[in-house]
């Protein structure tokens, strides 16, 4: 129908967007949940209490109270401080995924679209396998390697996330590829590059967000996975996959250490979730004619 | 005698951007037993709304705002909900344009077939098949002991066509409405389509709703057309006389892309513009952004829908100055 | 559909050439030289050493060691384990094999008909209380880990209340927070998946038909948009599956169940490569082979692709 052209132009732009947003409320708590958490994380140097490694054998073991506000672990040490770095770290290391797979698979996936021919077919193919792995396997199968510790956690959880975004680069830019105005840049003797960043690029970025917000919670899902099997982050830095771990034997008379971690550990992962999903039905053109 | 379907000042709303918009206004228009009437318009004139309007079938956001729909008579507002069951696909049955979605991928041809039988004569599954193997036979699906057995994918899209019709057929409706039935379909495949629908008139006495933007097949079909722009009746006339000399400039447009063998023309002809979306109707006579005739009433009052002597309906301030010269060479 | 099959079995062969060069690698260029390790206190035992290597067909060329590993693969034979010197992997891992794959299944048995059922009530209770609800029950339980999971439940049925044992592998009380826990995600997933489908077949001309034609709502959605929706969802249990082998890894480690995942991530603490490397390779077979079987059910339950369009 001519009418839903005139429709959906009327929708596009910030304001718009922005009233969208605050309308659903999911994606509103998802981005209260994540601010929370970025914030503990950011200010983490300036409010942890305690000193997060300071081992005290006098106080292990210590309920909720007045001294520490989430108790203390197996070792004397604040959990309520652990908790906040632990969010740091987490999220560092979440961080440092996204930007090596969004980086590596732009280009990967850019370059295939555009040369084609056999590097295309064999991006292709790396592709299909490694989906055809269990990410927790490919993680272990590094870890076993490399030895457990954040860079093979990094490592191990940017080598299954690039090909997801290789993807969509790819077929993106092949879809961008036969549109107009990159066919009069490729006339007029735009080198490739040029082609690639300045047109392409700006295109591809509401979708590459999209994945990303989306993929944001599968990777602190991920690293807090490997954390809490031994594989991922290693004393004495804290996470909350870890604390979970090391909370699990006292679970019944001292659980405070495991439950405040898991619900750490849910809510920033719920928050980041919610928020992916509210960013992709905002963003993503097909959804939004419903 | 009563007329097979009959709608009555049909107002239907949807929600809009901001509050609900009406999407067709006061239409009316009725089949009588055996007629054909073709409504005619661009996509998004309002015509498949009033279809499914007439079948209950819209969606739920969608209001009734006013109007009432007579079955032979019957106001299908105030049946119940079993009642409202039993009549459509039985008494009013309905086609669609695109036979390969319309039909579920994974039940065979037969057995779409068989379940309105099943449902509402009430036939045990052995016999329903049975009974379509005859409705594909006689819709002219060759070999159709064959084709009973067949998925959607394996039919071309005319067989597809006519197991719709078979299905719609199956119980003898009063009235068939027909939704750009041939739309999708090769031009060679449209004609035998129209043929068939034209053939099970002539035997059943049904009522036809043809609804098509191709004035071309309502020529060769429809007793009258009702022509529709944004949700408006616009004319509404018996067939010949409307080809013949027909009063609204929306008509007269219409007309005029037909494309005519024989007749030497430069370039199609194309109607400037676009229809309107509910959302922006403009003010005064809903065409008059496209009309070449348009004077400061047309763009600030809407003229009602005139009924003339001889039954002619048109909705135009200046049909009177404008609406002369014969189409048809 | 012959073709069909043979393309899907051909999709296999990367992936299990794969996981043979990649785990090859990984037994090869491992930290520390594994003899050395096992050799622990008895350093200068020249006669030990050499016997070892041997045993372990370490002082063979590299080439000759791939041959030999791929052959002794298809025999089934994964060598010998570096934690237990001279045992052989498939004795160590014998016990656990059929655990974990029976922990998934019972999972999957479960969250199937949860995860459907809620999917399809969200899609006809659209945009209503219940809708949302279950939408944020969905996200909740696909964004909490399985062992934070297990935390609450732990605690909360296993100890505050009583009602299932904590750890140990011997009643099948055992094993229900451990299925419980594993299925909670995968249900979750079956569920947001099956809404979005049902809501998409809804949409559908053919639902619109079906209408049309004067069926019930009842006939309309069971027979007319269910049908349509498992047909997709199919091809998604494959995936789920996978996800649940490797759930049990964390499971088995929370529940202190002995199966290939606990097997798994104890090797790797104790440089038992060998092992890790047969877990690794096993779960990467089973992961390949459900999900060609789901193509293989797929197939023969969509008539688009059993049976060959004529026309």
């Amino acid at each position: 129908m001519n009418g839903n052209v005139e429709a959906i132009a009327d929708a596009t732009g910030i304001r718009d967007f922005l009233r969208r947003f605050v309308r659903t409320r999911s994606a509103v708590l998802g981005f209260i949940l994540v601010v929370l958490a970025v914030a503990t994380a950011v200010l983490s140097p300036w409010i942890t209490p305690n000193d997060f490694s300071r081992t005290n054998m006098a106080f292990i073991w210590e309920p909720p109270g007045q001294d520490f506000v989430l108790g203390t672990d197996a070792v004397g040490r604040d959990v309520l401080s652990r908790l906040i770095v632990g969010a740091a770290v987490s999220l560092v290391v979440a961080l440092s995924v996204l930007v090596i797979a969004l980086v590596v698979g732009t280009i990967v996936g850019m370059v295939a679209a555009w040369k084609g021919g056999w590097f295309d077919a064999l991006v292709m193919r790396t592709a299909d396998v490694t989906f055809a792995f269990p990410d927790l396997i490919v993680a272990i199968l590094i870890a076993a390697m490399l030895g457990p510790g954040i860079p093979t956690v990094i490592l191990s959880l940017a080598v299954v996330s690039w090909p997801g975004i290789a993807r969509i680069t790819r077929s993106l830019v092949l879809s961008l590829r036969s549109e107009l105005f990159v066919d009069a840049a490729i006339v007029s003797g735009t080198p490739a590059r040029t082609i690639l960043l300045r047109h392409c690029l700006p295109n591809i970025v509401p979708a590459l967000i999209v994945r990303a917000s989306v993929g944001v919670g599968f990777v602190v899902m991920a690293e807090a996975t490997l954390s809490f099997l031994g594989l991922g982050v290693q004393e004495p830095l804290p996470s909350w996959g870890g604390m979970i771990r090391d909370g699990l034997p006292a679970l019944r008379s001292e659980p405070h250490l495991a439950l405040a971690a898991g619900t750490a550990l849910g809510l920033t992962i719920i928050g980041f979730n919610l928020l992916g999903d509210g960013l992709r039905d905002l963003l993503d053109p097909r959804i939004r004619e419903r | 005698m009563t007329d097979a379907l009959s709608i009555e000042h049909l107002t239907v709303s949807f929600p809009g951007p901001r509050d609900r918009m009406r999407v067709i206004e006061d239409v009316s228009l009725s089949i009588g037993r055996g007629e054909i009437v073709g409504l005619v318009g661009e996509s998004g004139s309002g015509k498949s709304v009033t279809a499914l309007a007439a079948m209950r079938l819209l969606a739920s956001t969608a209001q009734v705002d006013a109007g009432v729909i007579r079955l032979q008579g019957r106001d299908l507002a105030g049946l119940t909900k079993k009642e409202l069951l039993s009549v459509r696909g039985a008494e009013i049955a309905m086609i669609f344009q695109e036979p390969m979605t319309s039909l579920n991928p994974l039940f065979r041809a037969g057995f779409q077939i068989g379940e309105t039988l099943q449902a509402h004569l009430g036939l045990s599954r052995r016999e329903s098949i049975l009974r379509a193997v005859e409705l594909m036979r006689a819709v002219g699906i060759p070999d159709p002991e064959l084709r009973v057995a067949d998925y959607p994918h394996q039919l071309s899209g005319g067989m597809r066509q006519r197991v719709m019709i078979a299905m719609a057929m199956a119980c003898s409706p009063k009235v068939l409405i027909a939704d750009e039935p041939t739309t999708a379909l090769d031009v060679t495949i449209q004609a035998q389509i129209l043929a068939l629908v034209r053939r099970l008139r002539d035997d059943t006495a049904m009522g036809v709703l043809l609804i098509t933007h191709d004035l071309g097949v309502v020529a060769g079909m429809a007793n009258r057309v009702v022509v529709m722009y944004a949700g408006l009746i616009m004319e509404e006339a018996p067939v010949r006389d409307l080809f013949a000399r027909s009063l609204h400039p929306y008509t007269r447009l219409l007309l005029k892309s037909i494309p005519r063998v024989g007749v030497k023309t430069e370039r199609l002809h194309q109607i400037s513009g676009t229809t309107p979306p509910p959302s922006r109707f403009p003010p005064g006579c809903r065409f008059h952004p496209r009309c070449p005739d348009a004077t400061d009433q047309c763009r600030n009052e809407i003229p009602a829908l005139e009924v003339l002597p001889d039954g002619r309906k048109v909705r135009c301030w200046r049909w009177r100055e404008t609406g002369l010269t014969s189409m048809v060479p | 559909m012959t073709a069909y099959v043979l393309r899907r079995l051909l999709g296999l062969l990367p992936v299990l050439v794969a996981a043979i060069l990649l785990t090859f690698a990984a037994n090869r260029f491992v930290p520390g030289d594994p003899i050395t390790i096992m050799l622990g206190d008895q350093g200068g035992n020249v006669e030990l050493e050499r016997k070892l290597r041997a045993e372990y067909g370490l002082d063979r060329p590299v080439s000759v060691q791939f041959v030999d590993y791929v052959s002794n693969l298809a025999r089934g034979d994964f060598g010998l384990s570096f934690r237990y010197p001279g045992v052989p992997v498939t004795q160590v891992i014998k016990d656990a094999l059929w655990i974990s794959p029976l922990l998934a299944a019972a999972a999957l048995t479960l969250a199937i008909p949860i995860g459907i059922g809620l999917g399809v009530l969200a899609a006809l209770r659209r945009n209503t209380l219940a809708d949302t609800g279950i939408i944020l029950i969905l996200v909740a339980g696909l964004s909490i880990p399985n062992f934070a999971l297990a935390a609450f439940f732990v605690w909360g049925f296993a100890l505050k209340l009583g009602w299932f044992p904590v750890a140990g592998w011997t009643t099948w009380k055992h094993a229900v927070l451990p299925v419980v826990i594993l299925a909670i995600p995968a249900a979750a997933y079956l569920a947001r998946l099956a809404r979005t489908f049902m809501l998409e077949v809804l949409q559908q001309d053919y639902v619109r038909t079906a209408r049309a034609k004067g069926l019930s709502e009842r006939l309309v959605v069971w027979r007319h948009s269910l049908r349509n929706v498992l047909v997709p969802i199919l091809t998604v249990c494959g995936l789920i599956f996978g996800g649940l082998i490797t759930g049990t890894i964390v499971v088995e480690t929370i529940f202190n169940i002995p199966g290939l995942g606990r097997i798994a991530i104890e090797s790797i603490f104790a440089r038992d490569y060998p092992v890790t490397m047969a877990v690794v390779m096993l779960f990467t077979l089973f992961y390949a082979v459900i999900n060609f079987a789901v193509d293989v059910l797929y197939g023969l339950v969509d008539p688009r692709i059993r049976v060959e369009a004529v026309r």
